[in-house]
């Protein structure tokens, strides 16, 4: 790439992937193969007639989904602030944000099969096919819940946010050989407008994706709860991707320790913002114990009922959660030492990833049914493998955009402010 | 207080609110030193004050004492003299104290918050803003203490080892407030007094300097030995980072668990898990609502348009519209499950809120908090103190009547229509809550007068001055103000 021998000769540093590309484009394809071979074990193998291995397949499949398309969110979100707050010190990580989020469009293609598997009946079964004692009251709802719509409304969301991204990452490219300073007025003077769009179709795109798999529940903050968990995810994975990139030589003076405690900080703070949500979510509705609110929690073995039976092996999963998603990396993360050597960082960040990985298998995992434990552990590993198929095609999507240009916004009239940038 | 000579100082700046993405605008305008700083900021405390001051704590005071005297009259009365009833038992007082703790939102979440997002320019109106949510805090906590029913035992509001082995109800969410709002009055008291320390000490050595007795050992007293010294610096500000980062949560907590109140109930309307965060968002809307209005008469008359300046202004009307926004988020995403619940409950309340009886204050509602706000989008507008000035008088109506519309509509027609009800207020609860106003004005009338409004030394860090070194050795090569080596250079302005 002539652009990485021109970044390298003035800067003193690599930033562009160059021959890495080949063996990440490996890694990411095993990383698909191994994950959906996984899936599809694990499918293959649970007890039950066809239907219900493809519901298993299908559930895996949607955590996979709705755990990539996080990330995404995640990076756009921070991509829309970064020009909506003016900020500096994030520029040199920008450029990895926006191609994140320039994902979006390949998890469009990824969403083809839940349509595909919506219309045959295998997801949203509760309202394609309502049965049961609720039926009537699901009914009553077919008016938004009817496939039509559905399907309508998914290619919406990903319509604003494709557009959005690809704005945003067009403009941004545009400034690596213009320098022109007005790109960087446009970007700002829409970050508003934009970040309107985005809060409406997070809100209701993560209700219709994942709340109306059991369509008799609802929640009015459960698109804030989704978003919080995104932006953990986002955070997690700019951390792992910075370092795994500078251990290969690429990015090594521009990102700093610095850039690190500040994305230490941001995920710490939402892992906190995430249990709050997911405090407030939970709490007013087991205080509340009405039983249409209640029986959601019940289903994934939150509840405090010792009769009840809906969430039966799910309740490790429920405590595992609250535990490890933030009683456990919130003292680990509080300390400025933790967020500043990036090694520890790192671990956080794993942990983090996976445990977002493992709330996004509990919210959807559990409308399979009640299973046993054992069942509930073999549902969470067909999640994880759903995450890893999807998350390793979402990562070639990744490398193809970070191979289109520089890695870091090279006439970003901040950047001198970025890389100067010291947390004091 | 030496001004240092620089050339970024000399530079005539006549509008900072221009977009320029290459260079950071200056906080401080009009080619101001540290001892112009000083002696702008600190002559509000020792000139006469101006005329319209006196009349306006007149004023204050009087409906302050209107509201201490209908206290006395409740007291010798009973609840009886305001309109609460059966089914609407929570009516003005609860609607005026989380009015009024919501406006205590914006003072710590400019001091906190900001401080953590390095927004320097929070400097300039973190010092009132503090004392406002103080004053607020204030305001609120009178309501429930003269709720109660019976006013002379609020001491039961408090867990405390007795002979009866009564205990307040652990699991009751208004048990929860006393604590989080307590924790959260006493942490910015710490805050507010805290930060004020070296401007206390400012002052207290310039009253020396004019022989002023009385306040040389007033503010001496309050300044606790203040000396600019490098250890009290470095003490100061490790201390100030610990309260921002405890306060941080706070902001977030105290309306949450006001939230609690209504939202771990099963009325319709109440019942929302989005109340937390929704609460809080509006209380920060609201509480800028509330700095904007203070600042932008306060800058006028007391001539501290360079130090405040419209770019503060604006930057406050930014995140009102933010909230404001939120908040229009939250209404429509309540209506929406409403709808999408298909529970009749629900369903009704929403309708009846937007049809109903008291459907005027819905709309009012709602106009005040989404629809006006929305003008703040056009930079002319927001730019513009007479509007700004208008949107958040608006806004502040909105969220006391959003208080209104949550309490009055969903208590007085729940489930079952015989034990439905209307509200209405009484004369005593119209004067009660104008009175509270008055004890708000009063209180950050005195503030004006006899404290510091702004932070003086915390502005100091953000002029080009305070990075004269910097500039120095590096050269101006790098095209944006520095922010973090302010901290480093405290030393040069005290």
């Amino acid at each position: 790439m002539s652009e990485s021998t021109n970044n390298t000769a003035s800067t003193g540093e690599v930033r562009a992937l160059g021959d890495l590309t080949g063996k990440a484009r490996m890694l990411m394809l095993a990383k698909a193969g191994a994950g959906f071979a996984l899936l599809a074990l694990v499918s293959m193998f649970f007890p039950g007639e066809t239907h219900d291995k493809m519901r298993v397949l299908g559930l895996g499949y949607l955590t996979g989904f709705v755990f990539v398309l996080s990330i995404s969110l995640g990076a756009l979100f921070f991509v829309i602030i970064h020009h909506l707050t003016r900020a500096g010190w994030s520029v040199v990580v920008r450029r990895l944000a926006e191609n994140m989020a320039g994902c979006l469009k390949y998890i469009l293609i990824m969403g083809l099969p839940i349509i595909l598997l919506t219309a045959v009946g295998v997801l949203y079964g509760h309202w394609m096919q309502p049965t049961g004692e609720h039926a009537e009251l699901v009914e009553l709802k077919s008016g938004w819940l009817n496939f039509p719509f559905f399907s309508l409304r998914m290619l919406v969301y990903f319509l604003v946010w494709i557009g959005i991204a690809h704005w945003y990452r067009t403009k941004s490219i545009e400034q690596d050989t213009s320098g022109d300073v007005q790109l960087t007025k446009d970007m700002q003077a829409y970050s508003g407008l934009a970040l309107v769009l985005f809060s409406l179709s997070i809100n209701f795109g993560s209700m219709d994706l994942i709340m109306s798999l059991s369509p008799t529940w609802y929640s009015t903050i459960f698109g804030v709860y989704y978003f919080g968990g995104s932006m953990i995810a986002f955070f997690a994975v700019m951390i792992l991707l910075l370092k795994r990139l500078q251990s290969c030589g690429v990015l090594t003076r521009s990102v700093n320790v610095e850039h690190f405690h500040d994305l230490g900080k941001f995920m710490f703070g939402f892992t906190i913002f995430w249990a709050y949500i997911a405090y407030s979510q939970y709490m007013l509705q087991w205080y509340g114990a009405i039983p249409e609110e209640v029986s959601w929690f019940a289903t994934r073995g939150a509840e405090t009922s010792a009769d009840s039976t809906a969430g039966d092996g799910w309740h490790w999963a429920a405590l595992l959660l609250l535990v490890c998603h933030f009683l456990i990396p919130f003292p680990g993360l509080l300390s400025r030492w933790a967020k500043r050597w990036t090694g520890v960082l790192m671990f956080w960040a794993c942990w983090m990833l996976f445990w977002h990985l493992f709330d996004m298998a509990w919210v959807v995992m559990p409308e399979y049914g009640a299973v046993g434990s054992g069942g509930a552990f073999f549902l969470v590993v067909a999640a994880i493998g759903g995450c890893l198929g999807l998350g390793g095609l979402w990562g070639l999507g990744l490398i193809k955009l970070c191979n289109e240009a520089s890695l870091v916004p090279e006439q970003d009239p901040r950047l001198g402010e970025s890389l100067a940038f010291e947390n004091f | 207080m030496a001004t240092l000579p620089s050339d970024i100082a000399a530079r005539p700046v006549i509008d900072n609110t221009v977009e320029d993405v290459v260079e950071r605008p200056p906080a401080v305008l009009g080619g101001f030193g540290f001892a112009d700083v000083t002696e702008r900021i600190s002559r509000v405390n020792e000139n006469r004050p101006p005329i319209i001051w006196w009349f306006l704590l007149a004023f204050s005071a009087t409906w302050m004492a209107i509201l201490g005297g209908l206290i006395g009259y409740l007291f010798l009365t009973g609840v009886g003299v305001w309109g609460n009833n059966i089914p609407a038992a929570w009516g003005f007082p609860i609607v005026n104290f989380v009015f009024w703790i919501g406006i205590g939102h914006a003072g710590t979440l400019i001091s906190a918050i900001l401080c953590l997002f390095r927004q320097k320019w929070r400097t300039s109106i973190n010092r009132f803003a503090e004392a406002m949510t103080i004053f607020a805090v204030i305001c609120a906590l009178v309501w429930p203490g003269i709720h109660i029913g019976r006013p002379w035992l609020p001491f039961w509001m408090a867990p405390y080892p007795n002979q009866m082995g009564m205990w307040p109800q652990f699991r009751s969410p208004l048990l929860w407030d006393v604590f989080a709002v307590s924790t959260y009055f006493t942490v910015s008291l710490l805050f507010w007094y805290m930060g004020m320390l070296p401007d206390l000490a400012s002052l207290r050595d310039r009253a020396r300097l004019r022989g002023a007795c009385i306040a040389s050992v007033a503010y001496g007293v309050l300044s606790l030995g203040w000396t600019g010294a490098n250890r009290h610096w470095h003490r100061y500000e490790r201390a100030y980072l610990i309260l921002a980062a405890l306060a941080t949560p706070l902001v977030l907590s105290v309306h949450s668990v006001v939230s609690f109140d209504f939202a771990t109930s099963q009325l319709p309307g109440w019942h929302t898990t989005i109340f937390p965060p929704y609460f809080v968002a509006g209380a920060v809307f609201g509480g800028f609502a509330m700095v904007m209005l203070l600042a932008i008469p306060a800058r006028e008359i007391f001539g501290l348009k360079e130090v405040i300046t419209v770019r503060h202004m604006e930057n406050m009307a930014k995140i009102t519209l933010a909230t404001g926004s939120i908040v229009g988020l939250a209404y429509s995403t309540e209506a929406f499950i409403a709808w999408y619940s298909h529970n009749p409950y629900e369903g009704f309340t929403f309708m009846n809120r937007a049809f109903g009886p008291y459907a005027w204050s819905y709309w009012l509602m709602f106009s005040c908090n989404v629809f006006i706000p929305q003008t703040l989008w056009v930079k002319k507008w927001r730019c513009n103190m007479k509007w700004l000035f208008v949107v958040s008088a608006v806004v502040t109506v909105g969220m006391w009547f959003e208080r209104f519309v949550i309490i009055i509509t969903s208590l007085t027609r729940d489930f079952v229509p015989s034990s439905w009800g209307m509200y209405v207020p009484t004369w005593v609860d119209i004067c009660m809550l104008m009175g509270s106003f008055g004890l708000f004005f009063t209180l950050f009338l005195l503030f004006l007068r006899f404290l510091p409004m702004v932070n003086m030394a915390e502005v100091k860090t953000c002029m080009p001055q305070a990075h004269a070194h910097h500039n120095a050795s590096h050269g101006a090569g790098h095209g944006f103000v520095d922010q973090h080596e302010g901290e480093q250079d405290e030393e040069a302005q005290a």
